[in-house]
């Protein structure tokens, strides 16, 4: 995609700087269309720029043992992959993996700092956006334990609905891009769980279940369910 | 009586290292200093977040207490440091505690100044942000210390923490110039407060440290090391 006419208006870069820039990183980045299931980046790897996911969908992985891969974040187009390398020692403590074919722009850590630096809306953002991902990581640990099932998946549940949004606003048609064995994963439960769970869900028609596409019915009452835990540690004295 | 930026020796301070010298007068200006006993209470976990601190003295802890869980320390601060950023971002309620380790002067940045000065000084914005992705990353590489360390790894780790923010008594080069209490120690590793004290023995015996009363004596720097990098 050409960052002077780029038709992704949801994208950081395009929101947050200014035009003369946007021409400057339409230079300077390189463009990769990666198909499905494929790496972008490994754990280890060392951290030479940012990824601007143009289009498509990617997970991000954290290992956790030897054999375990735990699905930490989802990302959808225009946003930024690979902000976990950012340090002093600039590798990737996880690695990003594409769910479907991709879009991926890569800009060096010498012109993204160029960036940063001169659009101060840009820095601010980043800035707000890094406090946001330290909270919600942390959050996510200590709500984690406590968590029903139920409210785990509701939460990841909503979590998809906010990076990917609906295939289709009127249906409600979420737009999953996670197979369901990673929604558990994601989720932080076993597949049968999940299973348990949504089944659930669609009786109490929060969701629906339309051609093996989920369809959300009731998006009040799933936050409803994942916020309990939330609020009750936020209102706590 | 008023500290002012412009004149201020604090130069690792973020304000002071990365405002302009116009900005320095207005953050003056807008700020309020306060002093904490020991054992003091700043924010709480819950509260509404109205500002950023500035720690200006004293040392700092900073704890989360989820519902019935352990009170676990997931940050140590000094002087010249920056105090409740955690607070920014989603909902600005702090999912943290910060409590006083000893009598500590703290100086209240109110939020919509803090803003300012952060669209204002690029540079400000620049290295809060990359302070805010170190720190995403010790969190969450604290987790997964947690979730897979021996006790003897994690309290390894936990002492290397408080070397690294605390450094070591200017006059005695390998004592710990401050050594926070056992049951502190137990928190900042997410174990007890007997095994604390297990390890801890176990590695005075092993002559990798050295037990003075309260303080800790840091002998073999490079063996602490070498446990903290086996993950």
């Amino acid at each position: 995609m050409d960052c002077r006419n780029c038709p992704n208006t949801k994208c950081f870069i395009q929101k947050h700087c200014l035009s003369a820039w946007l021409e400057y990183t339409q230079h300077h980045k390189t463009s990769k269309q990666i198909s499905a299931a494929k790496t972008i980046f490994s754990e280890g790897d060392l951290v030479t720029g940012i990824h601007v996911l143009c289009s498509g969908k990617v997970k991000v992985l954290l290992k956790t043992s030897k054999e375990k891969e735990h699905i930490i974040r989802i990302a959808g187009q225009g946003q930024v992959l690979g902000h976990r390398g950012f340090s002093e020692k600039m590798v990737y403590p996880i690695s990003a993996e594409t769910l479907i074919e991709s879009e991926v722009a890569f800009i060096s850590n010498e012109d993204f700092f160029k960036l940063i630096r001169a659009n101060k809306d840009l820095s601010f953002y980043m800035m707000m956006f890094f406090a946001d991902e330290l909270l919600r990581s942390e959050q996510k640990l200590r709500v984690h334990a406590l968590k029903t099932s139920k409210e785990k998946v509701a939460s990841a549940l909503l979590m998809v609905v906010s990076t990917f949004g609906f295939k289709d606003e009127k249906t409600k048609h979420i737009d999953l891009g996670l197979s369901l064995r990673e929604l558990a994963n994601f989720a932080t439960i076993s597949y049968p769980t999940l299973l348990k769970v949504l089944d659930i869900l669609l009786e109490e028609e929060i969701i629906r279940n339309i051609d093996n596409e989920l369809c959300l019915l009731n998006e009040t009452a799933l936050i409803n369910i994942s916020t309990k835990e939330n609020l009750h540690l936020s209102h706590k004295k | 009586m008023k500290r002012k930026c412009e004149t201020c020796s604090h130069h690792n301070c973020f304000i002071n290292k990365y405002c302009s010298d116009e900005w320095k007068p207005l953050i003056t200006f807008h700020k309020t200093s306060t002093d904490y006993p020991a054992g003091a209470t700043i924010f709480s976990e819950g509260d509404p977040v109205k500002g950023i601190y500035q720690i200006y003295s004293g040392k700092i802890k900073v704890i989360t207490s989820s519902n019935g869980e352990k009170e676990r320390i997931v940050r140590l601060a000094k002087e010249e440091q920056i105090l409740g950023h955690r607070g920014l971002g989603g909902e600005m309620i702090y999912p943290v505690t910060a409590i006083t380790l000893e009598e500590s002067q703290l100086t209240f940045i109110p939020i919509d100044i803090f803003y300012n000065a952060l669209k204002a000084n690029p540079e400000l914005a620049f290295n809060m942000l990359m302070f805010y992705a170190d720190e995403l990353k010790a969190s969450e590489k604290r987790m997964k210390m947690l979730a897979s360390m021996t006790a003897k790894e994690k309290i390894a780790v936990s002492i290397m923490n408080i070397v690294n923010t605390f450094g070591f008594n200017p006059n005695d080069s390998n004592l710990l110039s401050f050594t926070p209490t056992r049951k502190d120690i137990a928190s900042i590793a997410g174990t007890t407060y007997e095994t604390v004290i297990r390890v801890l023995g176990d590695l005075e015996k092993n002559n990798i440290i050295a037990l003075e009363g309260k303080v800790i004596r840091v002998k073999d720097l490079e063996f602490l090391k070498t446990l903290c990098e086996r993950n």
